[in-house]
């Protein structure tokens, strides 16, 4: 189970080129073997669902930033968590934004965590060990 | 009146009244007539005998009351078994009463106080008549000069007096008007004509006391003026209405500058809405600005620290010192911009934001900011002391966390350079507010800066030492005021500081 865990994704919902590099690479400090796939806007995120419906490994957890174009990080958000099989993949929400009003509607929907993005590289590698710990690690069977 | 005064002498027997006249002719004009009554006669006094006074007593009630309110003073003649009949006859005919044989000292003083009292009636109507053209003179100026017409509608002859000013009002002379009803209602607008004879018709029924009507009234150019009535009625003996007098007023001026005037608040009303209507727009603005600032702005600082920082865990040993030092003040400058972002987003939000009452458990709140703060408290050895137990304030709870968390960093920030550093937390019940203080024993400042401190982006101290963005104390004001209080600060150079804010038990 460990061996196909580890090759479960990561779903990384980014348009930002520069956070996103940023993310992977705080990632990769952390050594985090998962594979990483990448959706550039809601839309790209959207299609990942056909891919899980066709039999593609669904990610271990979604990190969705909510200003997206397109198709914004609430919508892809409802759209997932509306679906009666992929309800259950853990999102966290990983946005620069700390407006109370977006992290009400969040919750109303279900997400599972909201993050907001330290401007402070070293807090964000902390911020990615907090994301592995809990949903890539923790989800292992022990 | 220094005529001679006219005596008439009405005796039956003509050598009485050669008697009377011989003995009056030298200080009195002696009258006697051709006929009695005469309305061509002049006369100040009558004397009679008993035979005149019984041919004449009817005659003399008629001229009594002609001249009246002048009175006419009437002497009889009597012989002593007349007496008590002669006595009958006083004050309804007869003023005064002499007894033959006639005594000429008595019958002189006896005439002279008759004439005395004839000349000072006349004096009295004079002035009377007088006072009353003088006052009516002037009601008229006021009437003119008011521009206020008059009309007296006799109702048993439908006849109308309509006063100059009345006509002049309409563009008319004094002679082009009769006093025919007519004059009035077919100048009377036809859309309102109905109208005012119905109120006109109700009120001669019914009166009531503030009768009053508005309405167009045609001028002689053929343009309609608004005219206000206002009238009341005059009663006869047996209580009913025989005349109503009333006045106009042309309200024509008035009624455009009344209605200019709502046009005028209507536009303003506008205006008003309008420009509230912009602001909405303006306000929904500068909630999307700051949503932007607080995402867009950061990410550029996120890849300015990230991109640094990562140069210098790779390359940081293939660096001199100066080049590493570029990068540490790099990612410096990075965090007091995201500090300067996070505090301008606050005070942005905060002017927005609806003041909220709720219970706020000041000590509570005092105590999480002091344990985020735990680190500084704890390397700088600072004694802290919380100087009240746990109160429940009514306040916007968000504005004093703002207050609390400013004010407790400051202190924190500006004592821990010297030895022993302290910080006091007071709070003070007044009346109608409360008084909260954070006091510290760090460098202070100068008096002369305590209203400066409070205004946003105002520092007093240079950046290296003392960090920050300068919106900090700009915001526990803005904070304060919001919940109607204030805020406001003690020091001295070297010897501390104490900030103060009142937060109303009402706002």
């Amino acid at each position: 189970m460990e061996a196909i865990n580890s090759f479960q994704p990561i779903l990384l919902v980014e348009d930002n080129p520069v956070d996103l590099d940023l993310t992977l690479r705080a990632f990769s400090s952390r050594k985090l073997t998962n594979p990483i796939e990448i959706a550039r806007d809601g839309e790209e995120a959207l299609a990942y669902i056909e891919k899980w419906e066709k039999g593609d490994p669904r990610p271990v957890v979604i990190l969705l930033d909510l200003k997206l174009p397109k198709i914004n990080g609430l919508e892809v958000l409802e759209v997932i968590k509306k679906h009666p099989e992929f309800k259950t993949i853990p999102v966290v929400i990983l946005t620069t934004s700390s407006e109370t009003s977006d992290m009400k509607t969040a919750y109303q929907l279900g997400v599972n965590s909201y993050i907001v993005k330290p401007v402070d590289f070293d807090k964000f590698i902390e911020v990615a060990t907090h994301i592995e710990l809990y949903w890539g690690v923790l989800n292992k069977p022990l | 009146m220094n005529r001679q005064s006219k005596i008439l002498i009405l005796l039956e027997q003509s050598k009485d009244y050669e008697l009377l006249s011989a003995l009056f002719e030298r200080n009195y004009e002696i009258i006697k007539p051709e006929k009695f009554p005469d309305e061509t006669l002049n006369y100040d006094l009558i004397i009679l005998d008993g035979i005149t006074h019984n041919r004449y007593k009817n005659v003399l009630v008629d001229e009594k009351a002609r001249v009246n309110p002048l009175f006419l003073p009437v002497l009889i003649l009597t012989g002593k078994k007349d007496v008590d009949i002669a006595a009958s006859f006083l004050w309804k005919t007869v003023d005064e009463m002499i007894v033959l044989p006639v005594n000429k000292t008595e019958l002189h003083a006896r005439v002279e106080m008759l004439l005395r009292t004839r000349k000072q009636s006349i004096e009295l109507d004079n002035a009377h008549e007088k006072l009353h053209k003088q006052s009516s003179e002037q009601l008229n100026i006021a009437l003119k000069s008011a521009n206020i017409g008059l009309w007296d509608w006799n109702l048993e002859t439908d006849k109308v007096y309509y006063s100059p000013e009345w006509k002049k009002q309409i563009g008319y002379k004094d002679d082009e008007i009769s006093n025919e009803l007519t004059e009035w209602s077919d100048r009377v607008h036809p859309e309102d004509i109905e109208r005012c004879q119905k109120t006109i018709h109700e009120f001669l029924k019914t009166p009531w006391p503030d009768y009053n009507l508005e309405f167009r009234f045609r001028h002689k150019n053929g343009n309609y003026l608004w005219i206000y009535t206002q009238a009341s009625l005059i009663n006869n003996s047996q209580g009913e209405p025989v005349q109503m007098i009333g006045s106009h007023v042309d309200i024509t001026e008035w009624k455009q500058l009344r209605e200019e005037l709502r046009m005028l608040n209507s536009e303003l009303e506008q205006k008003v809405k309008q420009r509230t209507a912009q602001l909405v727009v303006i306000i929904k603005q500068l909630e999307a600005f700051t949503y932007s600032v607080s995402h867009d702005l950061k990410s550029p600082l996120r890849g300015i620290d990230g991109y640094s920082k990562l140069l210098f865990d790779l390359y940081g040993n293939s660096l001199n010192d100066e080049a590493r030092h570029f990068i540490s003040t790099i990612r410096s400058s990075t965090k007091q911009m995201n500090q300067l972002i996070v505090d301008l987003l606050q005070y942005s939000r905060l002017e927005l934001a609806d003041v909220q009452r709720e219970p706020v458990e000041i000590k509570s709140v005092v105590d999480s900011f002091l344990q985020t703060q735990e680190d500084e408290i704890n390397s700088h050895h600072f004694l802290v002391v919380i100087n009240f137990p746990e109160t429940t304030l009514m306040a916007d709870s968000t504005g004093i966390q703002i207050v609390l968390r400013n004010l407790i960093e400051n202190a924190i920030k500006f004592s821990k350079s010297v030895p022993n550093p302290e910080i006091n937390f007071g709070l003070e019940e007044k009346h109608e507010s409360w008084i909260l203080s954070v006091k510290d024993n760090g460098v202070g400042f100068d008096m002369k800066y305590s209203q400066r401190i409070f205004e946003i982006f105002q520092r007093l101290h240079r950046a290296e030492e003392y960090p920050g963005t300068g919106i900090g104390l700009a915001m526990v004001s803005k904070a304060v005021q919001r919940m109607n209080g204030k805020a406001w600060a003690e020091s001295q150079p070297g010897h501390g500081a104490t900030f103060y804010i009142e937060i109303p038990k009402s706002h």
